[in-house]
């Protein structure tokens, strides 16, 4: 061979090589070091999740030899699939009950003892991780949904707060003869948003017992009750009210802008939206969402958002488990409240500092719980497959591609599956 | 005598070709698919199994992390008493319709004016052909934004005081298929003017001449004389944008996801709902067999084409 | 004459602006401050700002993603490049037995649309997650078929009696591809590899489903770190956009003949 050819085919063959082995190398993380335990990311709900850095950090400190690395997940199921799962997680009820089944996540009974989780934990809230007899996560908050309002506009106009169905419409109608959009809302990015709503009207409009029957017992959502609420909120739809009949096109930011730069006056959103510090230059109010009830009484349906699980993979189970048990401590106790998500505890937070609009919404939610005046977010507790329509076909209602009464159908039918695969949420604990 | 000499040896010659012939062909053979073979391997990999678990799945119910549970036909039952199914499909036809006319006949338009200017065809090609390069998830996101009703092109029509005449973008159900097909012809019509021009120059322009000197119309022109001569091209960019179009995805996926209401919905995109948040893989593989099934019927037509009518392509 | 020429350019112009426009507005708001978006969704910047671009930079780890993204993008390139060009080698001048139906399995294999729950799942099992060969290993087979179609219908050009002459020179097979084809074929190779660039950098759905963690992923799917719980700040989303789509267009900017000759010889060759 020539040395042309040769350098050729030595370049060639470098390049086959070379090429070979990056695709290889791939910055995969070691993930089995000794002493670094994968704890989700505290950006994973904005500045909602950033309590968990004041948990990190406590640890941290009394544990200077293990190190906590932060990661991101997209898809929690594909990594745990892939065995790649950080070894904490944080998952809601269905989701660990789901991973729970394929033995992916740790039953926690055992730490539950060891370490006392539920020392002041709300029975319903220890409950809703209650799966086959065994304890597989820990609540990390519960979360509700309320009316946010632009409280200076209301104040200027002489507007009071409705608290019901009727006064809605009314204070919609003057407001829309004042050019100003009643409700704002997007969900374009977000049509489970939509099930909001429907909580909402569920629970006030058949009462906190009534919701409880719907999800889990006997009532039917082809109610005449329910079947009224929901056409009622389609005319109301249809009439402008609500981000002027364009809610499906805008995203859920453009929704909030609307509120922000005080085009609509109000907006329904839940109690985790008390951490993002929305930049107003009105006074933010916050009230229980109005009943949809012509004359009712406003409901707080409320629910558990999410909670730890632990990786059954994962080869620092004890490690974790103790980190968890840092999540009661008052810091971090008083961080999650300051973001406006409550760890479902007794805790006295008289003596703590928050934003005003923060101890509104707080109070509200206390009063509410201890008048039994609060409900049941459905996506919480209705059943798999219901939930699957209710977070992502509420707008073939309001757009008229479908009348209430078949969409309720639709609904009774599936959660009559659900009830024939045992997969609806066992009420009876709460 | 001498004939059948040379004869001979030229017969001799033919056998010594022939076995040498053999005996290339034997060792042709063994190399040619060595060759194959490397490139074959990621196409087995990436393309022939996964086509072949796309045939056994949709026979499954299976959530991804289990193991898939054998249902017989159970998916297809419901596949088509499915009306959202329907409205995909009906919306991937909507896609092929609207594709392999307005936009071909845009980009068409654009090669006929592009061949006669003497500057800057080259400049016009590339802008034309620049938006095919933008990343489909940045593009969904500018003509979301241009959509936008409050802070979109509304809001500047508002401010000109035109504020009756409403750009519907997303919020009509009806019309925001349509909105989306907007936006995904701009990402796409520029290889199509770069194709056809490219075939346009190819023409015979004598026969243009000839038909313009016998005082043919410019429509006649292009009917009769232009068009035929661009038959082969068109068929292929129309044949491959009807497959595309039923596999219609990325843009719509990124603007709407399918909604309001499924007005948006493709099959592309139903299928990729089924098999994230739905979790039923199985479902979604046999919802995607209608799409094989358009691609099969379209590969008939084309080899019917081919044989029957004769047309090179 | 010059009269008829000069009103093709305003349909002409007219629509470079609909093709400029979106990229336009792209561009600008990258240089506004959030709030400004708001108030002047579409016009040119009051005041322009850089900060999105940093904090863009920052938050998306962009670093890191274009460094994954130019280590997945040059492997394919390279890969499709020397594997579809052997086997359209094979397939236009070696006699390979067989190989009409195996064209025609390729064809049909094409107009397959292949659904990414198979190679999902696949991924999943052969351990591949966040790991480049998960990602490498789908693009370069998915494009394997139609590489293979253009390399050939370019080389079936090449006559034969080249190589011919190249094998009476004494050069093996493969000597006789290194030798005669590739240099003869390279305008075919530079196209296969522009298009295949781009549509590896701008691929989206495979890579966001199979590349998840952090120090794998790719620039095209950092553009969703933007878009978080509370809201989308447009500024940093156009900032970001810009940082995505910036190396395709200087790419494109420097071979624009090359791209615009290789769909023209695409065109041809039909």
């Amino acid at each position: 061979m020539s040395l042309k050819k040769k350098l050729k085919l030595i370049t060639f063959s470098s390049a086959i090589i070379s090429s070979l082995l990056l695709g290889a190398c791939s910055n995969k993380a070691s993930s089995d070091a000794e002493n670094v335990i994968k704890v989700p990311n505290v950006d994973i709900w904005g500045e909602e999740s950033s309590a968990l850095k004041v948990m990190y950090d406590l640890y941290q400190k009394d544990h200077p030899e293990i190190k906590l690395k932060q990661v991101t997940v997209q898809d929690m199921g594909t990594a745990l699939a892939a065995g790649e799962a950080p070894d904490l997680m944080l998952q809601g009820p269905f989701e660990a009950a789901e991973a729970y089944k394929q033995k992916y996540i740790e039953p926690l009974d055992h730490y539950y003892e060891k370490y006392h989780y539920d020392e002041k934990m709300f029975g319903w809230a220890k409950n809703s991780y209650l799966f086959d007899g065994k304890y597989i996560g820990i609540p990390w908050n519960y979360e509700g949904l309320m009316l946010v309002y632009n409280k200076t506009m209301f104040e200027k106009n002489g507007w009071k707060v409705p608290t019901n169905y009727n006064e809605v419409l009314n204070l919609s109608k003057e407001m829309k003869s004042k050019e100003t959009i009643p409700f704002a809302w997007g969900t374009s990015d977000c049509a489970g948003c939509d099930n909001w709503w429907i909580s909402s009207m569920v629970n006030s409009v058949l009462g906190p017992e009534g919701a409880k029957q719907l999800y889990s017992g006997d009532k039917k959502w082809t109610d005449p009750e329910l079947v009224d609420a929901v056409q009622r909120y389609s005319e109301f739809w249809n009439d402008g009210y609500v981000a002027d009949k364009k809610s499906h096109a805008i995203s859920t930011e453009d929704g909030t802008q609307l509120f922000i730069t005080g085009k609509a006056a109000m907006k329904i959103d839940g109690t985790w939206s008390l951490a993002s510090d929305l930049k107003t230059d009105f006074e933010v109010g916050y009230a229980a969402f109005p009943s949809w009830a012509p004359n009712g009484k406003p409901v707080i349906p409320l629910g558990i958002g999410g909670g730890f699980t632990i990786n059954a993979k994962s080869k620092h189970k004890k490690e974790v488990a103790e980190l968890l048990s840092y999540f009661f401590k008052q810091e971090v106790v008083e961080a999650m409240a300051k973001n406006g998500i409550v760890e479902p505890i007794t805790a006295d937070y008289s003596g703590m500092d928050f934003k005003p609009n923060v101890k509104a919404a707080l109070s509200l939610i206390n009063d509410a719980a201890s008048k039994g005046e609060s409900g049941y977010l459905s996506y919480s507790y209705a059943s798999p497959s219901v939930v699957e329509v209710l977070e992502s076909d509420f707008a073939s209602v309001y757009l008229k591609k479908t009348t209430s009464e078949k969409w309720l159908e639709k609904l009774q039918k599936l959660k009559e599956k659900d009830a024939k695969d045992g997969s609806l949420f066992k009420l009876e604990n709460y | 005598m001498a004939i059948t000499n040379s004869a001979v040896s030229s017969s001799q010659k033919v056998l010594v070709q022939e076995v040498k012939q053999k005996k290339k062909f034997k060792k042709g053979k063994w190399i040619g698919w060595l060759f194959i073979l490397p490139g074959l391997l990621f196409h087995i990999l990436a393309v022939s199994i996964p086509a072949i678990m796309s045939f056994y799945l949709p026979f499954t119910e299976w959530n991804g992390l289990n193991v898939p549970k054998f249902i017989g036909i159970a998916n297809f039952i419901e596949a088509f008493q499915d009306s959202i199914v329907w409205t995909a499909f009906l919306n991937n036809v909507k896609w092929a319709i609207f594709w392999i006319t307005i936009p071909i006949i845009l980009a068409f338009f654009l090669a006929h004016l592009l061949r006669k200017v003497n500057k800057g065809q080259t400049l016009y090609q590339a802008t034309y052909f620049s938006t095919s390069i933008i990343t489909v998830t940045v593009a969904g996101q500018i003509w979301f934004w241009i959509y936008n009703p409050f802070s979109g092109v509304n809001f500047y029509l508002d401010k000109a005081g035109l504020d009756f005449l409403e750009w519907p973008g997303l919020t009509v159900p009806a019309l925001a298929l349509f909105s989306v097909l907007l936006a995904d012809m701009w990402k796409g019509f520029g290889t199509n003017v770069i194709w056809l021009l490219a075939s346009m120059t190819q023409m015979d322009s004598s026969l243009e001449e000839a038909a313009k000197m016998d005082g043919a119309g410019r429509f006649k022109v292009i009917w009769h004389v232009i068009l035929p001569q661009l038959r082969p091209t068109l068929i292929i960019i129309i044949l491959l944008t009807m497959l595309g179009s039923f596999g219609a995805f990325e843009m719509v996926y990124v603007m709407t996801n399918g909604g309001p209401a499924h007005a948006t919905e493709t099959l592309s995109t139903y299928y990729y709902t089924l098999s994230t948040t739905g979790r039923r893989a199985g479902y979604a593989s046999a919802v995607a067999l209608f799409q094989m099934f358009i691609a099969i019927l379209i590969i008939i037509i084309y080899a019917y084409l081919r044989k029957k009518k004769g047309w090179e392509v | 004459m010059k009269k008829k020429l000069q009103w093709r350019h305003i349909p002409l112009t007219l629509v470079a602006v609909y093709a400029l426009f979106p990229m336009y507005l792209l561009f600008i708001n990258s240089f506004k401050t959030k709030t400004e978006i708001i108030k002047n969704p579409m016009g040119i910047p009051s005041e322009w700002t850089l900060e999105n671009y940093v904090n863009a930079w920052q938050q998306g780890s962009y670093s890191v993603a274009y460094l994954n993204t130019f280590i997945i993008t040059s492997v394919t390139v390279l890969l499709v490049c020397i594997l579809s060009g052997l086997a359209a080698y094979a397939l236009s001048h070696l006699n390979t037995p067989g190989k009409d139906i195996f064209l025609g399995y390729l064809f049909i294999s094409m107009s397959l649309p292949v659904g990414f729950i198979p190679i999902f799942f696949m991924a999943v099992k052969l351990n591949l997650i966040n790991t480049y060969w998960g990602v490498i290993v789908p693009y370069v087979g998915g494009g394997f078929a139609f590489n293979v179609f253009l390399l050939r219908a370019y080389m079936v050009g090449i006559p034969k009696e080249l190589l011919e002459s190249a094998r009476v020179d004494g050069c093996g097979t493969l000597g006789a591809f290194f030798r005669i084809i590739l240099p003869l074929s390279k305008p075919a190779f530079i196209i296969v590899a522009i298009f295949c660039a781009l549509g590896t950098w701008n691929e989206f759905f495979l890579a966001n489903a199979i590349l998840q963690i952090e120090e794998v992923r790719t620039v095209s799917t950092q553009y969703l770190s933007f878009t978080s719980k509370y809201g989308t700040n447009w500024a940093l989303l156009a900032a970001s956009g810009v940082i995505t789509v910036v190396p395709m267009i200087i790419l494109f900017l420097m071979l624009t003949r090359k791209f615009i000759s290789g769909l023209q010889e695409g065109g041809v060759k039909f």
